[in-house]
């Protein structure tokens, strides 16, 4: 058995020493390796050193007055609480030092002012708020007035006739004066719902040809041009 | 102490339950008993008279305002140790932090009554023969040498091979497993060898 491995053994030991067993395993280990028999044997001084150190205490000391001052401190404690909710009623009812260095009456008229400042001020407010609910109220009843107008859905375009002029489509031109009129026949799809009708264009624009006379009661295809 | 007088004296979980039924005179009687040993651990995981003082003072304190909080009140003293253990181990922090240092003067006797009793010791060490002589020299080195031992070390040497409190109650103590407070105690006696190698 090695050192460290006795020295184990033996903290074991001292830990129990009524225990029988393990006081056998040291005994066996020392006649194995009669070397480590100093180290058992310094092992048990110091163990004896340390609970001689038990009896011995701290030297020096006044026990009684030491139980007395801890006494003295714990009844001091125990009345720490109510002492010191007394000691704050005190010093809340002292007078402060401030309370000294102002002038109580201006002050009261300072705030009584501003306090009447205050009031008016609520007042102007109170009525400009009404006066800003009635506008946006009314401002609202309007704008719904519009839409609902804007919503209103158009009629659709009715059937007949629609006029289409034809003009000369060359760059070179302005505008010029219709040289031709066609009619165009407008017709609604048959059955179901009719679908929204997009606005009409203002023109229709037909090229028929060069310029040398048409006959304004020829009827015409929409969308059809000529050569 | 007789066995009667054993009989009539009140245990520490008699003494709890009066202490909380508001009388303070048993919380004095178990000041009484615990002071000498809760001063004890303190100075020695301290190393100053002083500051084991204060700790043991803090510590009766703390545990009479903590009273209803202990469970079982026959285990007062392991519990009162427990408070001057962890106490003691943070000394040196919280004082860094703390208000002013108290003053113990009047608990410490002064130096005639020290020097009464080192001529008491003196007298008593000339009649020894020469291994109690020995014994008494070491005992003497041991204090300085348990000072030296690392904090975990020193508590549980302390605890269980000075006050022989059990080892449950250590690991209860210092919040450690059985076995580690084993390997701590270990330690300690292997370093304890080391320092005192000259008196062995």
């Amino acid at each position: 058995m090695n050192r460290e491995t006795f020295e184990q053994l033996v903290s074991q030991w001292l830990d129990n020493p009524a225990d029988d067993h393990l006081r056998r395993r040291v005994e066996q280990a020392i006649s194995d390796s009669p070397e480590l028999l100093s180290d058992r044997r310094h092992a048990e001084l110091i163990e004896q050193a340390l609970h001689a150190a038990r009896a011995k205490g701290p030297a020096g000391v006044d026990w009684r007055r030491l139980r007395s001052r801890i006494m003295s401190q714990l009844r001091h404690a125990d009345a720490a609480p109510a002492r010191d909710d007394a000691r704050l009623d005190e010093l809340l009812a002292r007078p402060t030092r401030l309370e000294a260095r102002i002038d109580w009456t201006r002050f009261q008229q300072r705030v009584s002012q501003r306090v009447a400042e205050a009031a008016r001020m609520r007042v102007v407010t109170l009525r400009l708020r009404r006066v800003g609910a009635v506008a946006g109220m009314l401002a609202t009843a309007a704008a719904l007035v519009v839409v609902a107008l804007l919503l209103r859905e158009r009629p659709a375009a009715p059937e007949g006739f629609a006029q289409v002029r034809v003009v000369d489509a060359s760059a070179s031109a302005q505008p010029a004066p219709p040289s031709a009129f066609a009619s165009v026949r407008v017709s609604r799809p048959a059955g179901g719902a009719v679908e929204p009708v997009r606005p009409a264009e203002p023109e229709f624009f037909l090229y028929i040809g060069p310029a040398g006379g048409v006959d304004a009661s020829a009827s015409a295809g929409v969308g059809e041009t000529g050569a | 102490m007789t066995a009667t007088a054993a009989a009539l004296t009140p245990s520490d979980e008699e003494l709890v339950r009066r202490t909380r039924a508001g009388r303070l005179s048993a919380f004095d009687e178990l000041v009484e008993r615990y002071q000498r040993r809760a001063t004890s651990v303190s100075y020695r995981l301290l190393g100053n008279l002083h500051d084991a003082l204060e700790v043991c003072q803090e510590a009766f304190v703390r545990a009479y305002r903590g009273l209803d909080g202990l469970d079982d009140a026959g285990r007062f003293g392991p519990w009162l140790l427990r408070i001057v253990t962890n106490l003691s181990l943070n000394y040196r922090r919280d004082r860094a932090v703390g208000g002013p240092k108290l003053s113990f003067e009047d608990c410490i006797l002064d130096g005639d009554a020290r020097r009464e009793e080192r001529v008491a010791l003196a007298a008593h060490s000339s009649e020894m023969p020469g291994a109690e002589l020995a014994a008494d020299e070491l005992a003497e080195r041991l204090e300085s040498a348990l000072a030296r031992l690392p904090q975990q070390q020193r508590a549980a040497l302390v605890l269980f091979s000075i006050e022989q409190v059990p080892q449950k109650d250590v690991a209860e103590i210092l919040g450690l497993s059985i076995e580690a407070v084993k390997w701590h105690v270990f330690q300690a006696r292997k370093k304890l060898k080391e320092l005192l190698a000259d008196y062995l």
